[in-house]
């Protein structure tokens, strides 16, 4: 009997065949008297696993399984319970946030971000060309003049370059420089 | 005043499946829910635990570590997908095999001999036990002697004619359980039936020498 006849046999007594396996195995066992010898002597034994008991856990056993599942399951909701107490207060607290900040921007008037210091000056925000918001201490106004008159002096200094140095390809551009050389 | 008694409705628990009732014990806490499942399959899983170790303070502390997994690792690793059943079977089958596996280890530094451990170890341990248990337990002849037999089986076959018997497993679930392919679960299988007909035979002419002599 190959190996693979032992595997058919085991999966036909154990009814794991689907019926066409089932037909073909009862023609190889019709065929072969050694197979079916095999076969139905294993029948015998497995027969006799039927008389395998059915036994129950002590009463105090499963009691104590019982009672376990019981503190387990108290636990269980008290922990739910918790979760619930601390997810409502974390969305009471993002309601009130978001109620409060839509308030503020409803309810604020224009021009009611001018902050007034203690010595009376007014600052308002400003912002500037790199589009920063500016607050206190920095004044665009003042800041101005004193660059303004610079810049224009610089115009002054520019001079036309007439004779180009070293250029292979001599055409006629015009070079600003902010030196005198 | 009339006091007004709140009336809740509790479910049919024999009605509902497994599945059901585990969703009652995870969500709701529902002990009821828990003790239905454990009646449905306590005989079962005892059973299965009882015939691997042949040894009844043993059998019902595997019982209680199962059940003490389940309890506790049920929101962990439970996927609901699953059979509830095959997935405390495997816990029962993992403590049964890590305690014989300890015992197995015990044994062989202990100085037994250990030419073919995989057949005899049984035969080598605590035999009174098996026979207590046995006188206990099982009071027919035959059921005593096949008690007897199955533990004299090494214990991969043992575990694979048990979860056979006591479940009606499809040998794939077997293999997936144990950890091996189909084949071998099949082959295990088939020896194990090789090895049960051997000591019956054994067993019956014992019984006639012992009748002759």
């Amino acid at each position: 009997m190959h190996n693979t006849d032992d595997q058919k046999a085991i999966r036909y007594l154990m009814k794991e065949m689907d019926p066409s396996e089932e037909l073909e195995f009862e023609k190889l066992m019709r065929e072969d008297e050694d197979l079916l010898i095999e076969v139905e002597s294993l029948r015998a034994t497995n027969k006799k696993l039927s008389a395998l008991p059915d036994l129950n856990p002590p009463e105090n056993l499963v009691n104590n399984i019982s009672e376990e599942a019981k503190q387990a399951a108290k636990q269980n909701a008290g922990y739910s319970f918790n979760n619930i107490l601390i997810r409502s207060a974390a969305a009471a607290v993002i309601l009130a946030s978001l109620a409060g900040g839509y308030y503020y921007f409803d309810t604020v008037p224009a021009g009611a971000g001018t902050e007034n210091i203690a010595n009376g000056q007014t600052i308002e925000p400003w912002v500037d060309r790199n589009n920063i918001l500016r607050y206190a201490g920095e004044e665009p106004s003042t800041a101005e003049t004193t660059v303004h008159p610079d810049l224009l002096e610089s115009y002054d200094k520019l001079q036309l370059v007439s004779e180009p140095m070293g250029d292979p390809n001599p055409t006629n551009r015009i070079l600003l420089t902010g030196s005198s050389n | 005043m009339k006091l007004i008694k709140r009336h809740v409705d509790k479910p049919d628990y024999k009605g509902l499946k497994d599945r059901e009732l585990v969703k009652y014990f995870r969500k709701n806490g529902d002990e009821s829910a828990f003790n239905e499942l454990m009646n449905r399959h306590q005989q079962k899983i005892y059973s299965y635990i009882y015939s691997m170790v042949m040894n009844p303070e043993i059998a019902n502390d595997l019982f209680q570590t199962t059940f003490t997994k389940v309890i506790t690792k049920m929101d962990d690793t439970y996927n609901e997908q699953g059979k509830w059943i095959a997935w405390v079977m495997r816990i029962a089958h993992n403590a049964t095999i890590d305690y014989l596996r300890k015992q197995k280890r015990y044994i062989d530094v202990s100085g037994w001999s250990d030419e073919d451990s995989s057949t005899d170890y049984f035969d080598r341990m605590e035999d009174e036990s098996i026979v207590d248990a046995d006188e206990k337990l099982v009071e027919d002849e035959t059921r005593s002697s096949l008690m007897k037999h199955i533990s004299k089986l090494p214990e991969e076959q043992r575990s694979v004619v048990l979860l056979r018997h006591y479940y009606e497993m499809p040998f794939k679930e077997i293999a997936e359980l144990t950890g091996v392919s189909i084949n071998t679960a099949l082959g295990r299988m088939r020896y194990a039936l090789i090895n049960l007909r051997k000591y019956f035979e054994e067993e019956r002419e014992k019984e006639q020498h012992a009748q002759h002599g």
